[in-house]
């Protein structure tokens, strides 16, 4: 990739500094007080999802069996000590995932904004392979202009959900953010109109799309939000 | 970032890995794929260990040494935090959580390691004339896996500042409690013995009497009465 497309792309560590959270392809905060990206259907996803659960269950009977040799003291049968452990951790992992959804819904904009981080990179590989096709030295000011105001679209949406997810709303920066969201979409859409007729419109549409996305989320997150 | 590259990285670059922990980076991550990556090596360990005397020892050992070396490691570490935090140290609970964690992690790599030369013995030793043999090579990689972690522990734990007012006696803290995790461990491990499965029936646990000390009494007493 070309040092001016690497400057655009949004490392985890930079996810991690604007959210507040620890990212990684599957799992948000790792497995422990985290929760799995939805949806989690994708077949690599749900390997995932499958094998963490299982090793979870694992961990979660080790850590039940001296709760269950506490609890089954007067008893001198291997089995009803085997019960008590399997009750506990059987309990223990349901809670589990009862608190996993929970975290999962609390956390839903944030996946979606995830999303739109991955599909803004995947638009950078395009663009980058692009450019390596076409063969040409330096890409196009416009284009570098749409992209780079697609990323700091998802830089302010993703401060704005940091932000309302910490604080509940009301605060005087939100209104800031999303002015400059909706400026960087006129800006994008603006570019957009110039370049219809060239060969970047589908990359155009492509960041528009994605800044579109990022100002419905954080509208729907702001509304949500006032009506608490 | 996935499980196993975490892992790897504890061991590849250490120096990188408890700089972060130090710094308290990525620590949910950290945790989780220290966890579950440790789990996985103590239980492969145990199931090896547990089949020298059968497939139903080896399931129970695969789910009791995670439980000895993880429980104990939870049991013992508010003791380690508050002492430490009492005497000057900033560091966190999940800070110290990692650390310890990690020297766990460290001990299971090791016995994952020693885990083809257990094979080879049980394949080419018998089971029931050999099993003092069996016990005796198993002591021996245990200590030898414990010292390295212990020190691995030690030297990651070990106060910076030497210039600080209380850097010895956190030095000494630091010791202690290592004979405290020492203690508690053998305690659990006597509980939940056993782990080998001596020649005869299988059994889950064993009838809960005493504790360690008065155990390796009375077999210190069998044996020199079986000498004199």
């Amino acid at each position: 990739m070309t040092p001016a497309l690497e400057d655009l792309w949004i490392s985890a560590l930079e996810i991690e500094r604007l959210s507040g959270l620890e990212v990684s392809d599957h799992i948000l905060n790792g497995f422990l007080w985290g929760a799995y990206r939805l949806p989690i259907w994708s077949p690599r996803r749900l390997l995932v999802v499958v094998t963490t659960e299982s090793l979870v269950l694992g961990l979660m009977l080790i850590f039940a069996t001296p709760l269950g040799l506490g609890f089954s003291r007067g008893s001198t049968s291997d089995h009803a000590v085997l019960a008590w452990i399997g009750a506990i951790s059987l309990s223990l992992w349901i809670i589990r995932q009862v608190r996993m959804w929970f975290k999962a819904q609390h956390l839903r904009s944030f996946m979606r904004l995830l999303d739109e981080v991955d599909h803004y990179h995947q638009v950078l590989q395009a663009v980058d392979l692009f450019e390596q096709l076409s063969g040409a030295e330096q890409m196009q000011p416009m284009l570098m202009e749409a992209l780079h105001k697609a990323r700091e679209s998802l830089i302010a949406g993703l401060m704005t959900e940091k932000i309302l997810r910490q604080n509940h709303g009301l605060l005087s920066r939100r209104q800031a953010l999303l002015d400059n969201i909706e400026q960087n979409l006129m800006t994008l859409q603006s570019i957009e109109l110039q370049h219809q007729a060239q060969n970047y419109s589908d990359i155009l549409n492509q960041a528009v799309d994605i800044s579109i996305r990022v100002q419905d989320e954080v509208n729907k997150l702001s509304h949500l939000e006032s009506s608490r | 970032m996935n499980y196993s590259e975490t892992f790897l990285n504890l061991l590849k670059d250490r120096q990188s890995f408890l700089q972060e922990i130090h710094d308290g980076k990525r620590l949910n991550s950290k945790i989780s794929a220290l966890l579950l990556c440790s789990f996985c090596c103590f239980a492969i360990y145990g199931s090896i260990v547990g089949s020298f005397h059968s497939p139903m020892q080896a399931v129970s050992s695969a789910i009791k040494l995670p439980a000895l070396y993880l429980i104990t490691l939870v049991v013992c570490l508010p003791a380690l935090y508050i002492f430490n935090a009492l005497f000057g140290s900033k560091k966190t609970l999940t800070q110290h959580f990692t650390y310890v964690l990690s020297a766990a992690s460290v001990i299971s790599i090791l016995l994952c390691g020693f885990a083809p030369i257990t094979l080879f013995f049980i394949i080419t030793i018998s089971p029931i004339k050999d099993y003092a043999f069996y016990l005796l090579l198993n002591v021996v990689i245990f200590a030898l896996t414990g010292v390295f972690g212990v020190t691995f522990l030690y030297q990651a734990m070990r106060p910076a500042d030497k210039d600080s007012a209380n850097y010895k006696l956190r030095l000494t803290i630091l010791r202690l409690w290592l004979g405290l995790y020492g203690v508690v461990g053998s305690q659990l491990g006597w509980i939940l013995r056993p782990f080998f499965g001596s020649p005869g029936q299988f059994e889950w646990f064993r009838a809960r009497e005493g504790n360690f000390i008065t155990g390796v009494w009375n077999t210190l007493i069998n044996l020199l009465d079986g000498a004199g």
